[in-house]
């Protein structure tokens, strides 16, 4: 964990769960403690400490362990990553939406339902399905809702692994995937009893029921397909998204997701299943040659499978090595031109370099291939490695020595992670700003919103609703009001890009966890 | 008058290329005596038909003397003539003044001096190198010199013309853009796609000279040099066809920019 990401992690916790609970989180930045060591630094009496520290456990982001030897301790340790997860909240119910048609109910029920979970931490099957079903009667101005709907829904994203029961007694999240039938045997819904609860005859909720989260990690997988599927989509067109997207559901089935080269799929199974997908535009007689297009691509998304013939596997490792490196080339295109991009490409292909060869192969004049190339390394985006010849004996003249040039991905791209943190916190901290700036007219604009709700429940007609709002806000507030959420909204939409290269990056990561090899300094000859 | 041994003697040296000895000499000539073969070779010396060399291990050797002299050498001094005979062995890849002195074992002032009156006779010229932009290397005055001392296409007056290479870049990358964009609804077979897709170098090459931005003619290992530039930034592919061919394609590349580089924070230079 750097710096930037536990300080975007204590600033969004500042900003959804308030000042306590963000200082009593302070301490287990620097590790796990007890509670008798969290309650000290904190200066709050202990029951508001535990109540803190169980609101952060409702949401998985503290877990709690026995030290080894010690069953009657306890520690605590806190999950930045499940802290950043916040911000793909809105990630996640697009996802849930997805599953389903677009226009569909179930899409909305899909949404509500990990809208829900997310919002409240967790809850048990049957809370879940009633405040859902709360949800949409408010939407659609009470009217009441099929909840056997609402209940296959809920069990489908479970059996998809979207959500995934806690363990009661170690907290953990039941890391296996259930099947639907076996959701049913633990959760037995009981639909007369839900029946009766949402109608308000019975109050009392079943007992020792199951606690149910959402699983990020399976939601992490959707995206992570979804940023594939682009990028297919942008470099072959649109028949070869849809190969790849059938690629992908069967090869999910097949094997652990997070393989890096997935189990292979037969190229019948393969055009079976988009002959039997009624939206699907693939010219069949084509398909070998949409596959042999993504094939031969230097992207190296799919490869032929060595063991099995006639069928393909999706190579995840190498597609987000292109991926992640294809990210380093914009960002540097984009902040230093593309010259600078096209430097760091030959220095990252050719692998060691000398200065004097880059000019040549990147057609630069020497001294701006100098300048770029000492621009790079003062970045840190390229490192340098100095070969000394060893001298022998004390009569040899003076030592000649080499600089070579390499490409450390692995550092680069741990860099631009921490850069892009860096970023989203300032994002957060500028729009914090802005809100605190703006916060009169908010102010105003909510009371507006108030009176303009009360008179519409009075029956008032819209004429005079808009001059009570008009006497309320001035044009020129109005105006301000304007250019202000329009900022924010700015502000908004460039955190979630930010946030998507972070996933991107560190899906990468995930992929390539040890490093490319370094020199050996006294082998070389030139 | 040229006598009988001198034409066998020349006749014999030419036999040898890279030069011969006078050991080797004599056994070509075991009838001759050592007074009529030294007379024989001092004579083709003075008429400057052989020059005489001294080899870095102190051997001595007799070549013949290919082009001869011009006029105006006739009337040089010996010095000159040493030297001038050192830059002509250069050919067009030009020697270093280094070399000479360490060859001609002149003193500098002197050597100086005879550098200076065979350019002022036309008869030499210093040519400036791309690799060492203060490096002079000289060669005989009517020689062009080799695309290793200019840098081929890419340079005048030993200035690299990044201009020019850019406005190739583009146009190369054009003439891909265009052969994808034309025929990228008409996917029929395989056969089809690698032709009209994919382009050789080429193809690529007579597009570009066919243009004329170009003043020179720019050869396949050229547009090559350019296509890899296109390659590392990413905008062209290339496959690898059957019987070697490296064939090259247009492509998109599979990211938008990075949200990162979108907004003010990323590109800011003061940021670290």
């Amino acid at each position: 964990m750097t710096v930037y990401e536990s300080q975007l992690a204590f600033l969004l916790l500042e900003e959804y769960f308030g000042p306590i609970v963000t200082r009593v989180c302070e301490p287990l930045k620097w590790g796990p403690k007890t509670l008798k060591l969290l309650v000290d630094p904190v200066h709050s009496p202990p029951s508001t400490v535990k109540q803190a520290l169980s609101i952060l456990i409702n949401f998985n982001f503290v877990c709690y362990k026995s030290p080894e030897g010690n069953p009657a301790s306890c520690d605590y340790s806190l999950q930045t990553s499940n802290i950043l997860q916040m911000f793909r909240y809105s990630k996640f119910m697009l996802i849930a939406r997805k599953m389903y048609d677009k226009s569909s109910k179930e899409s909305k029920e899909a949404e509500l339902a990990v809208r829900e979970l997310l919002y409240a931490g967790r809850m048990t099957l049957y809370r879940l399905i009633l405040k859902v079903a709360i949800c949409l009667s408010q939407e659609y101005g009470g009217e009441q809702h099929s909840l056997t709907s609402i209940k296959n829904v809920v069990c489908q994203l479970a059996d998809n692994g979207f959500l995934m029961p806690i363990d009661r007694v170690t907290n953990d999240i039941v890391p296996r995937r259930i099947p639907l039938t076996e959701i049913e045997k633990v959760s037995k819904i009981d639909m007369a009893k839900l029946t009766n609860l949402y109608r308000g005859t019975d109050s009392e909720f079943p007992r020792n029921e199951l606690y149910w989260t959402v699983n990020y990690d399976r939601f992490l997988i959707e995206i992570r397909n979804e940023i594939l599927l682009l990028a297919v989509k942008r470099r072959f067109g649109d028949e070869c998204e849809t190969v790849m997207k059938h690629l992908l559901k069967l090869s999910f089935t097949k094997s652990n997701p997070w393989e890096g080269l997935s189990s292979p799929v037969s190229l019948m199974v393969l055009r079976d299943s988009i002959c039997n997908d009624p939206s699907s535009k693939v010219p069949l007689q084509n398909l070998k040659l949409f596959i042999e297009q993504i094939e031969d691509d230097s992207c190296s998304f799919v490869q032929t499978s060595f063991n099995v013939a006639n069928a393909l596997s999706v190579c995840f490792k190498d597609a987000f090595q292109k991926l992640a490196l294809e990210c380093i080339s914009g960002i540097l295109n984009e902040k230093f031109g593309p010259k600078a991009a096209r430097v760091f490409n030959i220095v990252r292909d050719k692998k060691f370099i000398e200065l004097e060869q880059i000019p040549r192969i990147a057609m630069l004049a020497d001294k701006e291939a100098k300048q770029i190339t000492y621009k790079l390394l003062e970045e840190n985006f390229i490192q340098m490695q100095e070969l000394r010849k060893p001298t022998t004996g004390a009569a040899s003249g003076p030592s000649k020595s080499f600089i070579l040039f390499y490409v450390n991905i692995n550092s680069v791209i741990k860099m631009t992670l921490n850069m892009a943190f860096k970023n989203s916190y300032n994002l957060m901290v500028r729009r914090k700003e802005e809100q605190l700036k703006h916060s009169p007219i908010f102010a105003k604009k909510r009371e507006a919103d108030n009176v303009a709700k009360v008179l519409r429940d009075q029956n008032v007609t819209e004429e005079q609703i808009s001059d009570t709002v008009n006497d309320i806000l001035s044009p020129s507030e109005m105006s301000l009001l304007e250019s202000a959420q329009k900022v924010l909204k700015r502000l908004n939409a460039a955190q979630l890009q930010v946030d998507e290269m972070i996933i991107l990056l560190q899906v990468y990561v995930m992929y390539h966890k040890t490093g490319p090899p370094v020199p050996k300094s006294t082998k070389k000859k030139k | 008058m040229e006598s009988e041994l001198e034409r066998r003697v020349f006749e014999s040296i030419k036999g040898f290329p890279n030069g011969v000895s006078d050991k080797d000499l004599s056994k070509e000539f075991p009838q001759t005596s050592v007074t009529d073969r030294v007379k024989a070779v001092n004579s083709l010396l003075q008429k400057a038909r052989v020059g005489i060399y001294k080899l870095p291990g102190g051997k001595i050797i007799y070549k013949v003397n290919v082009a001869s002299a011009p006029d105006s050498l006739k009337t040089a001094d010996n010095e000159e003539k040493i030297i001038y005979r050192i830059i002509e062995e250069a050919a067009n890849k030009g020697i270093w003044i280094r070399d000479i002195r360490s060859r001609s074992n002149l003193l500098p002032k002197q050597l100086d001096k005879v550098l200076r009156s065979l350019e002022n006779n036309k008869m030499i010229k210093s040519v400036k190198t791309v690799n060492a932009s203060k490096k002079k290397v000289y060669m005989l005055y009517n020689l062009e010199p080799d695309s290793s001392l200019t840098g081929g296409a890419w340079y005048s007056d030993q200035e690299f013309e990044s201009d020019f290479v850019d406005k190739l870049n583009q146009y190369c990358y054009k003439f891909l853009l265009l052969k994808k964009s034309n025929n990228s609804d008409l996917i029929c077979d395989s056969v089809f796609i690698h032709n009209k897709l994919y382009a050789t170098a080429t193809e690529v090459c007579d597009f570009i000279n066919n243009l004329g931005i170009s003043n020179v003619k720019l050869s396949e290992g050229d547009i090559k040099q350019i296509l890899t530039t296109l390659l590392y930034d990413g905008k062209v592919d290339k496959k690898l066809c059957s019987g070697g061919v490296v064939k090259y394609k247009a492509v998109e590349s599979p990211l938008l920019a990075p949200g990162f580089v979108r907004q003010p924070c990323g590109i800011c230079p003061v940021s670290k």
